[in-house]
């Protein structure tokens, strides 16, 4: 029997590329182990799990550029072993702490096993290579890998210089040719970050389809016959899907989706900021300071600071009463929809990655049983982008509208008076790079490796994290560093390589500091 | 040493804060003299204008939390010119989370965006870079950028220099909002304008023009007695669609537009980036 709808799950991943060499414990670098721990290694052990076991699931997920930079980085892999040790040491000082505590004993031998776990899966099953975890989970044909923007750019916000948007894009595709050995079919757009602009992008760099917000799509023109539940061709040919709202708030949403149940994980009780630091030991930071460890003891329980105990077991059986849930909805969708729209409706739901694990900590295990359940199922059945665009369906060409998954769905968050500092500087320096490649149609050299940093140094500043973090008020200060200094190494190879005054050794520095993407191109910005 | 992401003072309650501190919040925050309010009327002042969604406990709105959005306002249309800076929307934000400091500093920096940069650097991991992070205040240039927010506002930032800046010293500038029929600047496409009177140190501007899917130029110029003496012309950018279109293409299934009210929701409720959610980490 052919199922009555399809559905598209997305897990888009990405972080912005942190690696700071010159330190030896650099508080940033904690982002990408904490999801490497909590997201990325949980996933791919449940989903090389399943198809080990020949389950026929379809997963779509998208890896960021710099995220990909920063997985294959031997210098980060390293100090994620190390950061593994200082915790592997801290669940073992845990164990005695808790010995005998019927409450709290439970999770503190559960963050035991998983330490030992995500050890054994980095350095022995995947041997610290996930992209090649990855990859091999896509050549078996249950997992569709595709690519974003390079450095994670709000493109939105790069209308005025078309030839930044071409170079993330164009970028994003290498590098993920880089990764994984062929050019990807799909980009995600940073942040679902939707301009008509993007357009002769995404064409030259021959991407086959994006995504958007659902009024991204539904707010395009012509109405759309299908609303977000069929995927149409924009003016240019990319195909674009749009985001199904419902699936969005059951599981995003923390007052009314899964993962704010009160037998879930609370996140934020971190033992880290709890107990004293001397028993926490090298599992903090040397300088002194408290940071998030991973080890939760408590659920979220309710609207109160009394929190109970976490009890894994009960929060396990709860996820699979959720992913039963999930699928029973998505029955009901699919019914209902099939009959309103008058043919088989395709639900895409795409989140952030880190959702599972890191935010909510059972998410993968939940993730894993709705992929179960779904994966031979008589009424939903699963499916990526490529495998429903191969069936060659008939597509409406609609024409969306800007839009994003951002807080209010335009480019407020990138946009509002806490981050408006840096867009004269991001416009000024693409457009002194788009001089500087005309000036310098063939360079090699010294001079090639000048004008190809000064393009890394751009990307890198244009990362949609830093004017995000700078809106929301944490970590301001390295979100505003690292785009300052970005931009003045810009500048500087810039007036170097006008002025020809090239530097060898701050060239070299500058290679040294930010060695992201070491094939890139610096044609690649028009 | 600290760096960045470590607990501040941010997160003491107000009352606990000298004045000279409750000052620089009440600066950020635009509270009108606040140089003659006391301390206690400060903190008052303060938590008018401090938007609940943020001064509230951040720790209970992990998935999307939904900054505070102020009505937009500040900005009257039709030629009645405002010299209230529209941008305050956007401007509470970060202030009820940690980094407050530094949070004050990138927000100050709106007022008058290329001078005020926030100088993140000097209690930051590059005390020991060798490389400047210091940027220009300027780039010798005579233009005037605009950008699309959302359906209602649009953004403009500028630099004047040579002849045109000359000619805006001490006048008074303004900024004057075209509507378009159609993606082109001239005479016969301009459907109504209206003027924005700036403050004399406005690097940048955010703009209610209050009309979605429609397309927009901004000229900055001054009004001497002739009239208005245009000095520089923005890019035309179209504000975006806040709802279905009523356009339909032949051949397809008409979307009705109870189901189409169905899916669109609630704008507001979308996801956010896992750099937010990073952003919303607590500090103890």
């Amino acid at each position: 029997m052919t199922p009555r709808g399809s559905l598209c799950f997305v897990l888009h991943g990405h972080l912005p590329y942190i690696r700071h060499p010159e330190h030896p414990d650099f508080l940033e670098e904690r982002w990408f182990f904490e999801a490497v721990t909590e997201t990325y290694l949980p996933l791919l052990d449940r989903l090389t799990t399943m198809a080990d076991e020949g389950v026929p699931f379809r997963l779509t997920i998208s890896i960021s550029p710099t995220l990909g930079a920063m997985l294959g980085d031997p210098l980060l892999q390293e100090r994620y072993l190390s950061h593994l040790d200082h915790l592997q040491a801290l669940a073992e000082r845990e164990g005695r702490r808790t010995a005998g505590d019927a409450a709290f004993q439970p999770a503190a031998e559960h963050y035991r096993q998983q330490m030992a776990r995500c050890r054994w899966l980095f350095a022995e099953r995947f041997r610290g290579d996930l992209l090649g975890a990855f990859r091999r989970l896509a050549e078996r044909g249950c997992v569709e890998l595709m690519t974003c923007a390079a450095t994670h750019g709000f493109l939105p916000l790069m209308a005025v210089t078309p030839a930044a948007i071409a170079a993330q894009v164009e970028v994003g595709c290498q590098a993920f040719e880089q990764a994984f050995g062929w050019r990807p079919a799909g980009l995600w757009l940073p942040e679902c970050g939707y301009h008509p602009a993007v357009e002769p992008a995404l064409k030259a760099s021959g991407v086959q389809y994006t995504f958007v917000e659902r009024h991204g799509l539904l707010y395009g023109r012509p109405r759309p016959a299908y609303g977000v539940y069929a995927p149409v061709r924009n003016p240019t040919g990319t195909v674009v899907f749009g985001r199904d709202p419902e699936t969005t708030r059951q599981v995003w949403s923390a007052r009314d989706g899964y993962p704010g149940d009160p037998w879930y994980r609370e996140f934020y009780r971190d033992i880290g900021f709890e107990l004293p630091l001397g028993h926490l030991g090298s599992a903090m930071h040397p300088d002194g300071f408290r940071t998030a460890t991973g080890f939760k003891y408590y659920r979220i329980t309710g609207e109160t600071d009394d929190k109970q105990p976490y009890e894994p077991a009960r929060a396990a059986a709860q996820a699979e009463a959720h992913a039963g849930n999930f699928v029973f909805n998505r029955e009901r969708q699919v019914e209902h929809l099939a009959g309103a729209l008058g043919g088989p409706p395709l639900i895409v739901s795409p989140y952030d990655a880190e959702l599972f694990g890191h935010w909510w900590y059972e998410g993968p295990h939940w993730l894993e049983l709705v992929l179960r359940k779904l994966a031979a199922h008589p009424t939903v059945g699963l499916t990526t982008p490529s495998e429903y665009l191969r069936r060659g369906p008939r597509l409406q060409t609609v024409a969306p509208c800007l839009s994003s998954w951002g807080w209010k769905g335009y480019n407020e968050m990138w946009l509002q008076g806490a981050n408006t500092w840096i867009y004269p500087h991001l416009h000024h320096a693409s457009q002194r790079m788009s001089a500087l490649v005309r000036a310098h149609p063939s360079a090699d050299g010294l001079r090639r490796r000048a004008l190809t940093q000064a393009l890394r140094e751009l990307l890198m500043a244009q990362a949609s994290d830093w004017a995000f973090i700078m809106a929301t008020g944490t970590a301001v200060d390295y979100a505003c560093m690292r785009t300052r200094q970005h931009l003045a190494r810009f500048l500087q190879l810039d007036r170097q390589i006008t002025r020809g005054t090239l530097d060898a050794r701050f060239v070299a520095e500058c290679e040294t500091r930010t060695p992201c993407f070491p094939w890139l191109d610096y044609r690649a910005h028009g | 040493m600290p760096r960045a992401g470590r607990p501040t003072r941010a997160e003491r309650p107000l009352s606990q804060r000298t004045r000279e501190e409750l000052l620089v919040l009440a600066k950020a925050l635009k509270v009108v003299g606040r140089s003659l309010l006391t301390k206690a009327q400060l903190v008052r002042a303060i938590e008018r204008k401090w938007p609940k969604a943020a001064a509230g406990s951040y720790r209970y709105t992990p998935m999307y939390p939904k900054p505070h959005s102020a009505p937009p306002s500040g900005v009257a249309l039709s030629g009645t010119a405002s010299t209230s800076p529209a941008r305050k929307s956007g401007l509470p934000l970060g202030l009820a989370r940690p980094s407050l400091r530094s949070g004050h500093r990138a927000r100050s920096a709106s007022a008058s965006p290329v001078e005020g940069h926030p100088r993140a650097g000097s209690r930051s991991a590059s005390t020991d870079d060798p490389f400047t992070d210091t940027l220009p205040e300027r780039y010798g240039q005579t233009r005037l950028i605009l950008q699309a927010r959302d359906p209602h506002w649009v953004h403009a930032y500028w630099e004047l220099s040579g002849a045109a800046e000359r000619r805006a010293d001490g006048g008074r500038a303004r900024l004057r909002v075209y509507e378009l029929s159609e993606p082109q600047f001239s005479p016969q496409t301009i459907r109504r304008w209206f003027d924005v009177t700036l403050t004399p140190e406005a690097r940048d501007w955010f703009i209610e023009v209050g009309q979605p899917a429609a397309w927009w130029c901004v000229e900055l110029g001054i009004l001497d007695p002739e009239g208005f003496v245009p000095l520089v012309r923005s890019n035309l950018v179209e504000t975006p669609a806040d709802r279905p279109s009523d356009e339909f293409e032949e051949g397809w299934p008409r979307l009705a537009d109870a189901l189409a009210a169905q899916m669109a929701g609630s704008v507001c409720s979308s996801g956010a980036s896992a750099a937010w959610l990073r952003g919303a980490k607590p500090r103890k």
